[in-house]
């Protein structure tokens, strides 16, 4: 097992009160396996992202769980150790790359910087190494595009570049969140495909996080969706689509438009809005949007079970056939 | 048009004589620039011949320093000649260098005609200052025979006239110069070194570590500077080292401050989550992503700074609690002529006019700068 989280707990202290972004999130990622994390915006996706490497801002900070990556806990890691697992073991791609990259520097250097920094590289020769890993991620002219700045890049070539930066600690697990957001289609298809080739070359895991569904699913081998600072349902890609068993992940599986067929009919979506994490209801926090939510619901937040092969679920009503 | 290897080479050789080397590639500006420069500085060699090589029979360490930076200016300028020269013919090469945002910024600090030509006048200040032995007319501190050469008005003889004591004003002008911008401009330094560190390092880390440090601050400001700095100077005896260090240590709150609110807003931005992310350590982060970026709204107040520091030092020497006479200082010459505004104008006017022109070419170069580096233009793809 090359990450085993284990009841992450994470919080933002705010004056208006703790708001549990994280609130006992496990699960694990195999060495090279790809795993998607799905969910609606501000259901802290994101949240557990920053936890692993504990970097989350002020005012908030992991509250308690393990975070096991290749053998040590990263939570009492103390700063100098944690630095090394930052960027070398695991490897981070943000959500918009025209803000990751600084402005001020050149590609190159800033590739080069990680080069030196992990890989203890001179100057010299981490200049050289950085045209060398941009050129794997497939941009065009390496050797011009490192002695560029970020903002004469296009957004495909950026993202390109921040995954070039943390590609370049070589790490054993790279979480990539919302890597497509920003992109448009034909591009968000390159990034994609660059991911799974690099993935190959490095028998690298990947840890996915998105809120576009076929987009992951497209992806990885394992899903988990994420509501409300919990996951509600973890199962093998393929059975996942085959039949979700969580009312939040059918719901969001037949939110997803279907170009051409039946092009006339009204798109499905989940009925009410994701609530204020700072007012969660009480019980299973989706039951005042779940279509089958009765009484047993209001009670406490349903714990994950086994329902079946390698796949648990969060919800009460997973024994019947809904 | 691609130039053959023979033209190159030409061109490399013509690079010896700065300028030339510009003229021929279509370089025009650039290349008036160096010529008219390059002739200046030998002009100023063999003019004073005797007093450039003198200086290096005196013990006196600012004429070996003004004679040495002379002479330097000489192969240093011929060696930017040709490094410019090869820097063009490497990029018509089509060679590629990302256009940097400091480039991007020189370029339009370069369209700022009022705030080139501040430069200008600055720099020949500093430059009128470091060569005072050697281009003052006169010893600024010899009293010739005081009945027939005092108050002399300015002349051909004495450019600035002469005043109670019958010394040259031009002269002493130029070596209160020496004081009045070294002053300044060390302070400057000195104040927005330590306000940069102390601000940058209070906002990462914030909690606790801003609390103590941000008090610390609040508290120096609130004392009220200038009283500070007249105890200051009535403690220690005011010279040049003891002026700097007071008005240096007593600005830095200031941009402490400042940069604190600065780098705030930029330690929540995404790349320096990304630098975090990849593993730099805390100082590489402050030092090498935070006050970079920072750094371009300091540079304004840095222009603003030393105008102020020039201004404080003269008005401590106009109180008579700077430096003290018979040193020059713009202040304390301007402080000496107010006695005898009627009947020597002169004696008060040249060192002001001088310290005016000085505070109004930093206020311009920094309306300049401030225009030249705003960090939204800054970040613009198409210049």
């Amino acid at each position: 097992m090359l990450l085993a989280v284990r009841d992450l707990r994470s919080a933002f202290f705010l004056d208006e009160g703790e708001l549990w972004a994280v609130d006992g999130v496990s699960f694990d990622v195999d060495a090279g396996e790809t795993v998607g994390l799905v969910g609606e915006s501000g259901c802290g996706k994101t949240i557990v992202a920053l936890s692993l490497l504990r970097l989350i801002p002020h005012p908030g900070r992991v509250v308690s769980g393990r975070i096991m990556f290749d053998g040590t806990d990263l939570l009492p890691l103390r700063p100098e150790p944690l630095r090394r697992v930052r960027g070398a073991g695991i490897g981070m791609i943000f959500q918009e790359a025209s803000a990751a990259l600084n402005p001020v520097y050149r590609i190159g250097k800033q590739i080069a910087d990680v080069l030196r920094l992990h890989q203890g590289l001179t100057k010299h020769a981490a200049d050289r190494a950085a045209v060398r890993v941009l050129g794997q991620m497939g941009i065009p002219e390496p050797e011009k595009r490192a002695r560029s700045y970020p903002f004469e890049l296009s957004g495909g070539m950026k993202q390109r570049a921040m995954i070039a930066i943390a590609m370049a600690g070589q790490p054993k697990l790279l979480v990539a969140d919302e890597p497509t957001t920003a992109l448009d289609l034909t591009v968000q298809t390159e990034i994609i495909d660059l991911l799974l080739y690099i993935q190959q070359q490095h028998h690298m895991a990947i840890l996915i996080i998105s809120h576009d569904l076929e987009m992951v699913a497209g992806m990885a081998h394992r899903m988990m969706v994420m509501y409300t600072g919990r996951i509600v349902e973890t199962a093998h890609t393929r059975d996942f689509l085959a039949e979700p068993v969580h009312p939040y992940s059918k719901g969001l599986l037949a939110a997803i438009p279907q170009l051409g067929a039946g092009s006339r009919a009204p798109l499905t979506a989940i009925g009410g809005a994701v609530p204020d994490l700072l007012a969660l209801p009480e019980g299973c926090t989706f039951h005042p949007r779940c279509p089958h939510a009765d009484d047993e619901c209001l009670v406490s937040p349903p714990p994950m079970k086994s329902v079946g092969d390698s796949r648990a679920c969060a919800c009460y009503k997973t024994g019947m056939r809904l | 048009m691609p130039r053959v290897d023979a033209e190159r080479d030409d061109i490399r050789a013509k690079a010896w004589v700065p300028g030339l080397g510009h003229l021929v590639l279509g370089r025009v500006g650039v290349g008036v620039q160096l010529i008219m420069f390059t002739t200046l500085v030998l002009a100023v060699i063999a003019w004073r011949w005797d007093r450039v090589v003198g200086a290096f029979s005196t013990p006196f360490f600012d004429r070996w320093l003004a004679s040495i930076c002379l002479l330097l200016v000489v192969p240093l300028i011929i060696r930017f000649s040709r490094w410019d020269v090869n820097r063009i013919l490497r990029e018509e090469d089509q060679r590629y260098r990302g256009k940097s945002p400091w480039k991007v910024a020189l370029r339009r600090f370069g369209a700022n005609r009022l705030a080139v030509w501040s430069i200008y006048v600055i720099a020949s200040f500093y430059v009128g200052a470091l060569l005072a032995p050697i281009l003052a007319p006169y010893d600024p501190a010899a009293i010739p025979d005081v009945m027939t050469n005092r108050y002399l008005a300015p002349s051909s003889v004495h450019l600035f006239g002469t005043d109670e004591f019958g010394r040259d004003v031009f002269s002493r002008a130029l070596y209160g110069a020496r004081v009045s911008l070294s002053i300044g401009l060390l302070a400057m330094i000195i104040a927005k070194s330590i306000g940069t560190l102390y601000g940058a390092v209070a906002a990462y880390f914030g909690g606790i570590v801003d609390g103590v440090l941000m008090r610390i601050v609040d508290v120096w400001i609130a004392f009220p500077t200038f009283y500070l700095m007249l105890m200051l100077v009535g403690v220690f005896e005011a010279n040049i080292v003891v002026l700097v260090l007071i008005l240096g240590f007593t600005a830095w709150p200031g941009t402490a401050r400042f940069i604190r609110g600065e780098i705030l807003s930029l330690k929540n931005q995404a790349f320096t989550e990304s630098a975090r992310a990849i593993g730099l350590p805390a100082h590489q982060i402050i030092v090498r992503h935070l006050i970079p970026s920072a750094l371009s709204p300091v540079l304004v107040t840095a222009a603003l700074a030393v105008a102020g520091m020039i201004g404080a030092e003269a008005s401590l020497s106009f109180l008579g609690l700077g430096i003290r006479p018979p040193t020059p200082s713009w202040g304390n010459m301007v402080a000496g002529g107010q006695d005898n505004l009627l009947n020597a104008w002169w004696m008060a006017f040249f060192p002001g006019a001088l310290l005016t022109l000085t505070l109004i070419s930093f206020s311009l170069l920094a309306d300049g700068l401030r225009d030249a580096l705003d960090p939204k233009a800054l970040m613009q793809k198409y210049v």
